[in-house]
């Protein structure tokens, strides 16, 4: 496969369109390569859960890793976020499965045996009984899996389920049918994953599962249904491949750039390395005039200030009213987010400094320790070796900064 | 002129697509790539899906029915890609009906491979998840590995009808079928795509139509021109008369495609009887249910202020509406940022105050139509009138109309009334697009803008300003042929001609024709009536350029002359008393000198960047004269001056930091190169030379890791000038080969050169300190040989071995207080020569040095000496020091 890409690239020449938020090819999906390679590592012997922020571009890695998969790996790739409930969901992984699996003459000899036991007919995957009702989707689930772990027992394949939109999934079945059922769900699913732990799961959603469990968790719930799984954030790309996606991006649209290599390596700034926002910057870019990284960077703030902007960074800020909602957190987490906003970059005992300093009666520093790991769960924030703060994506560093009127502390105008 | 292609002004998709495609103006890019898109979605796993934005009448609906049209010609799409436009009025709440709409729409196209009868195999299913999956087998197995083109207008409203639920599984089924590429479009930016937690962030390509401008609309009314065939109309709208008033059109329709259309068929003609009412009655149709709806939904005080918008025939300020409307400022203010934010007005920025208008001027229309129906003419179509035709040619039309041609009599004699009493409405908008320029920043349409007014006004201060714009982008050859003709007309002011002359002369000078310059000047000076400001600052560029033509006594007679000029400025004043102050003292008559400078700081009014400005060169003066104490005096004046420009006391600092350098106080000229570096608003370039500085004081002090980081900064400094950079790293080369640092010192040096602009004669000044470092780094050609080739290399790569060769000899002499034994100076000399023999440029150097060498291991025989030649033993003579002994 990977010569097939290289193969792509050939014809491409190197470039491509600007397709932001759009299904990308999947030779198109650049920068992932190693990040794949890690995670097929890691299902060789756990289920991950890859949860990262919007638009980072975890369905693409989805995309490529079904396109793509190595020897003895069969991807059954599924978004589950138009499921509304919990035999919907059961019906389509044991649809999946038949697809994948079905023409194994020895296949599905549980679900068989259910089919049979309750005298139901399975008319294109739809299983109901005589009188015409569901078949419990807990049996659908259980036996599915079941057939698919014999099936891996007696032969040299592995079945790998590539679940996109698990979160709003969840969140449906909550809505239509009741928490009690949603947390079923959570429940099956945790106990399937670890009694056939020969069947991958790789779940991953535009939401955090941590929002729609916080739901079921104010309905009484306490599971964990993912502490077996790998947490994996994907992350920006590399700075390398950020640039190079900006040079075949500006290539393909054949915008006017003047100075191709400084001009993409400033969109790859600008936009902490994120394909989306790549994609999104350069076609936003002007036709027929001369771009330059001066112009990009006037080009993003004039994006970012604008009154009907499609970016809702403004979402990092909304949000942390109803992620940090304990007594002056919300004030303490803002001061935290100015001050690094400010200096680009800082050290625990500046950021100390910085809140004292803005908040009546200072803060203790095991609590600003607490909202600062906080801060980079919900990946506002990240930490390198030597512990200091910056905030995870540029971006949202410079839509910060304009947003709240705060004086840059370094130059960043145009270069 | 052929019959009139039917260019439909509401439904652009019942005009024939040729004709659109020959009208289409502003987004033929836009276009060309969206097509590409949609054809790289048929061909490939890529999948496009894109969202045009605009208000009514922008123009979304030309372009993907233009869209439409070309895919659909496009023969190797025939077999891959169907296309589904869905109707816009249906309703869909739910995925179901949606997928139901899409077969629908493919069906009517494609009857044989979406026959509608499969359908009834659905509606059998009483389930309704069921039914889905039944409906996507379906589609899915019809579309049988083509891809479908979905069409769809108002894109919001479908949100509008869908859930949260409903979005998420359609969201879903495109992302498990690849097969789909979309096209939509939208009223305005809405929620469903634009917020973070909706399942469609994110997912569209969004591109939000921008209004024309008015190089759009002549292009536009240009091709509808050429269109029809009418050649007239094309070259009108060309001329600088057309233009004007397809700018003054502009401001009525706020640049919507629509609008424009609608217009371009009451251009030319003959009567607005058979025009007029179905012209309304077709608005009252297309618009006026979907803006009553708007309205509809806003809370009273917004539908007031936007129904007197509607009414308003600008943009107003705030107060204004706050005054009509009886609320107070602050309501309406708070109000307007909220319609503002949904889309119903914009605000324009005039100087520091904001003007509102409506976003759509086709909502204004529609309330006209409403308002007005049957009652009175619409004010649209009367301001179109007045814009159009000048008041005569309106007299002309009135005249020559038949008496049954009631309506347009009516319209006329309306737009004859408003000329009256309102005046030229054309003029008064060409007017507002020039006041709004910012001639800090002009682009060429606002030079077209300035140009348009002056043709069509034809005033004397609108030619004025348009010289005044070409001046400001460089356009000095047309700026004096706008002068020329200002001054050619007798009935000016003294006014405008003093103001033309000055400028005219300003642009000579700056394009070299200094004899025109002063001739202007000259003129104007002499000039009865002419304003004493602009005599004073013509005596004053007189006297400069006298003073550039080394006319040093005209210089002096015209700096006086605005001296002793009665009402002018203080600045001028202060100005031409230091200039005058400069020219004294090239002179050499300090005395003159420094009494005018005295004079400056002391002239009442002076402003500080003036007086500062005098302080240095008195400063200067005094330092000159080798009065440090008073120059300090000076500088220390100038740096504590309230309201010193910055670069002034940057200055000040930096020369005073020199007198204490010179001094050989380095802890003060340490303190006031930091305070230069500290000082807020200073140039990149100046920060990097006071860096510079600093070190170089660092370093005498030998506190050198201090110099370093001096040093070091500057190369990271990433605006500073590339000279300085080098400069340092020259620097740093030294004091780390001071340190036995190879490797560092080295690649400093190679950095010094890698800089665009370096100044060669620094490194030629520090070559033999180089030659002596490498030198006294080893004991043997062991320790040498590593180094100097490194060092060589660096010399010829970037081609100054001749420098080298200077160096290497005059560190000759240096060899006699070295402790390296005879045979260690012979090998020294040996590795020389080898060098020497691949590079001619060290061949004489070489054999300096090994002269040299034998001079010194002879116990400083003169006879060693006699192995050159005489004009090399001179050379030698004189690096050794012996030449005045040899005298």
């Amino acid at each position: 496969m990977f010569t097939l890409t290289y193969v792509c690239l050939d014809i491409y020449n190197g470039r491509m369109k600007t397709n932001p938020g759009g299904q990308l090819a999947p030779e198109e999906i650049l920068g992932r390569d190693k990040l794949i390679d890690d995670l097929w590592d890691i299902l060789d012997g756990r289920n991950v859960y890859m949860n990262d922020l919007r638009r980072i571009g975890k369905t693409m890695i989805l995309r490529k890793m079904e396109a793509e998969p190595p020897k003895g790996w069969i991807v059954s790739k599924r978004d589950l976020g138009g499921v509304k409930s919990a035999a919907e969901f059961a019906n389509q992984v044991y649809r999946d499965a038949l697809q994948k699996m079905g023409t194994k003459k020895r296949m599905f000899r549980w679900m068989n045996d259910l089919i049979n036991d309750v005298g139901g007919t399975q008319v294109g995957g739809i299983l109901t009984l005589p009188g015409g009702n569901a078949v419990s989707w807990k049996d659908v689930l259980t036996r599915t899996f079941a057939d698919l772990h014999q099936e891996q027992l007696d032969g040299d394949e592995h079945i790998i389920f590539l679940w996109d939109e698990v979160p709003f999934m969840i969140d449906n079945i909550r809505e239509i049918e009741g928490a009690k059922t949603a947390m079923e769900v959570l429940d099956v699913l945790r106990s399937l994953s670890q009694d056939y732990d020969s069947i991958r799961l790789l779940l991953t959603g535009s939401i955090g599962m941590h929002h729609v469990l916080k739901k079921l968790c104010d309905d009484g719930y306490n599971g964990s249904p993912l502490n077996t799984f790998e947490p994996v954030s994907p992350g920006p790309l590399e700075k390398k491949d950020a640039v190079d996606l900006a040079k075949r991006l500006f290539k393909g649209e054949g915008r006017n750039v003047k100075e191709l290599r400084k001009s993409s390596e400033c969109v790859a700034e600008l936009t902490g390395n994120v394909p989306f926002y790549i994609h999104r910057l350069i076609s936003r870019t002007p036709r027929g005039e001369t771009i330059t990284p001066c112009s990009l960077i006037k080009l993003l703030d004039s994006e970012l200030c604008a009154t009907d902007d499609d970016w809702d960074l403004e979402h990092y800020r909304k949000r942390i009213r109803a992620y940090y909602p304990q007594g002056s957190d919300e004030k303490i987490v803002l001061a935290i987010l100015d001050g690094i906003a400010k200096r680009k970059s800082m050290e625990f005992s500046a950021i100390m400094n910085e809140v004292n300093a803005s908040i009546d009666g200072g803060v203790d520093d095991e609590h600003l320790r607490e909202l600062l790991k906080l801060l980079m769960k919900d990946h506002y924030l990240e930490r390198d070796a030597e512990g200091i703060y910056t905030f995870r994506l540029v971006i949202v560093r410079r839509w910060w900064v304009l947003d709240r009127n705060l004086e840059q502390m370094e130059g960043e105008g145009c270069r | 002129m052929k019959n009139k292609p039917f260019i439909s002004r509401f439904s652009p998709n019942r005009t024939d697509p040729e004709d659109l495609e020959a009208i289409t103006v502003q987004r033929e890019d836009l276009i060309a790539s969206s097509v590409s898109s949609v054809r790289e979605s048929t061909l490939t796993e890529n999948k496009h899906h894109l969202l045009f934005v605009g208000p009514r009448g922008a123009g979304k609906t030309h372009t993907i029915a233009l869209i439409n049209h070309r895919v659909s010609q496009m023969a190797d799409l025939n077999d891959k890609l169907r296309i589904a436009w869905l109707n816009e009025d249906e309703t869909s709440d739910t995925l179901l009906a949606l997928l139901l709409r899409i077969y629908r729409a493919l069906s009517v196209k494609y009857p044989a491979e979406f026959p509608i009868d499969l359908l009834e195999s659905v509606f059998d299913i009483e389930a309704r998840d069921v039914a889905l999956m039944k409906m996507k087998e379906l589609l899915l197995e019809q579309i049988s590995g083509r891809v479908v083109l979905i069409m769809m207008e108002n894109l919001d409203a479908l949100f509008r009808d869908m859930s949260i639920i409903e979005q998420r599984a359609w969201r879903a089924f495109i992302q498990d079928h690849p097969v789909f590429c979309m096209v939509f479009t939208a009223q305005r930016l809405f929620n469903g795509v634009s917020k973070h937690d909706e399942p469609f962030y994110g997912f569209f390509k969004i591109t939000h139509l921008k209004p024309f401008n008015v190089q759009d609309a002549v292009d536009l009314l240009c091709k509808i021109a050429e269109l029809r065939e009418d050649k007239k109309f094309a070259q009108f709208i060309e001329s600088p008369r057309g233009r004007a008033r397809i700018r003054a059109l502009h401001h009525l329709t706020g640049g919507n495609q629509r609008l424009f259309i609608i217009l371009s068929d009451f251009i030319n003609c003959e009567s607005l009887d058979t025009l007029v009412g179905p012209f309304e009655e077709l608005v009252d149709e297309q618009l006026t249910p979907y803006y009553q709806e708007r309205l509809r939904w806003l809370p009273p005080l917004q539908r007031k202020i936007v129904e007197f918008l509607c009414a308003a025939s600008k943009p107003l300020p705030v107060m204004n509406i706050a005054r009509h409307l009886f609320t107070e400022h602050a309501s309406i203010s708070g109000q307007l940022r909220d319609l503002r934010n949904i889309g119903y007005v914009i605000c324009n920025k005039r100087g520091k105050e904001s003007l509102y208008e409506l976003s759509e001027p086709l909502m204004r229309l529609s309330y006209q139509v409403k308002e007005c129906r049957g009652s009175a003419p619409l004010r649209l179509l009367v301001d179109f009138l007045r814009v159009w035709y000048d008041h005569a040619e309106l007299a002309q039309r009135m005249g020559s109309l038949p008496m049954d041609a009631v309506i347009t009599r009516n319209y006329i004699d309306y737009a004859l009334t408003l000329f009256r009493s309102e005046g030229n409405l054309c003029h008064q908008f060409l007017r507002e697009d020039a006041e709004r320029i910012d001639f800090s920043s002009i682009c060429e349409d606002d030079i077209n803008a300035l140009r348009e007014l002056a043709e069509e006004v034809g005033e004397p201060v609108d030619r004025l300003k348009l010289a005044s714009a070409l001046a400001a982008c460089g356009n000095y050859r047309d700026a004096i042929v706008e002068y020329d003709a200002v001054l050619q007309n007798s009935e000016i002011t003294q006014n405008v001609r003093s103001n033309a002359l000055y400028n005219r002369g300003v642009i000579c000078d700056k394009i070299g024709d200094t004899d025109a310059a002063m001739s202007d000047w000259t003129i104007l000076i002499k000039l009865e009536g002419a304003p004493v400001d602009v005599v004073s600052s013509a005596l004053y560029n007189r006297g400069v350029t006298h003073g550039d033509k080394g006319n040093m006594d005209n210089a002096i007679t015209d700096y006086t002359a605005v001296i002793e000029l009665e009402g002018a400025s203080v600045g001028v004043v202060a100005d031409a008393l230091t200039n005058r102050g400069f020219v004294y003292r090239e002179h050499g008559d300090m005395e003159a000198a420094m009494a005018d400078y005295t004079a400056v700081t002391e002239l009442e009014g002076a402003s500080a960047d003036r007086v500062a400005d005098a302080l240095t060169n008195r400063g200067f003066a005094y330092s000159e004269h080798g009065d440090m104490e008073a120059a300090m005096v000076d500088y220390s004046a100038v740096i504590e001056l309230e309201g010193a420009p910055v670069n002034q006391v940057a200055n000040a600092f930096t020369s005073r930091g020199f007198i204490h350098w010179n001094q050989g106080d380095m802890d003060n000229a340490i303190a006031d190169w930091s305070a230069h570096i500290e000082l807020e608003g200073v140039s990149v370039d100046d920060v990097a030379k006071a860096l510079n500085n600093r070190g170089c004081a660092y370093h005498r002090q030998a506190s050198i890791d201090a110099a370093i980081s001096d040093w070091v900064a500057v190369i990271e400094m990433e605006d500073a000038f590339e000279e300085v950079k080098s400069r340092v790293c020259f620097a740093l080369s030294t004091v780390t080969m001071e340190r036995s640092e190879w490797s560092r010192a080295f690649g400093y040096l190679r950095s010094a050169f890698s800089f665009s602009e370096y100044d060669v004669s620094i490194y030629r000044s520090k070559t033999p300190e180089y030659v002596r470092a490498i030198f006294d780094s080893g004991q043997s050609d062991k320790d040498w040989k590593p180094k100097l080739d490194q060092f060589l290399k660096i010399n010829i790569d970037n081609g100054v071995l001749q420098e080298l060769a200077t160096g290497l000899t005059e560190s000759i002499a240096f060899l006699e207080s070295s402790n390296i034994s005879p045979d260690g100076l012979r090998e020294w000399c040996d590795l020389w020569s080898g060098y020497a023999r691949d590079h001619a440029e060290l061949a004489l150097a070489a054999r300096l040095l090994s002269t040299g060498v034998s001079y010194f291991n002879s116990g400083k025989e003169r006879s060693a000496l006699l192995d050159l030649p005489e004009e090399e033993r001179r050379i030698l003579e004189q690096a050794l020091g012996l030449a005045d002994k040899a005298d």
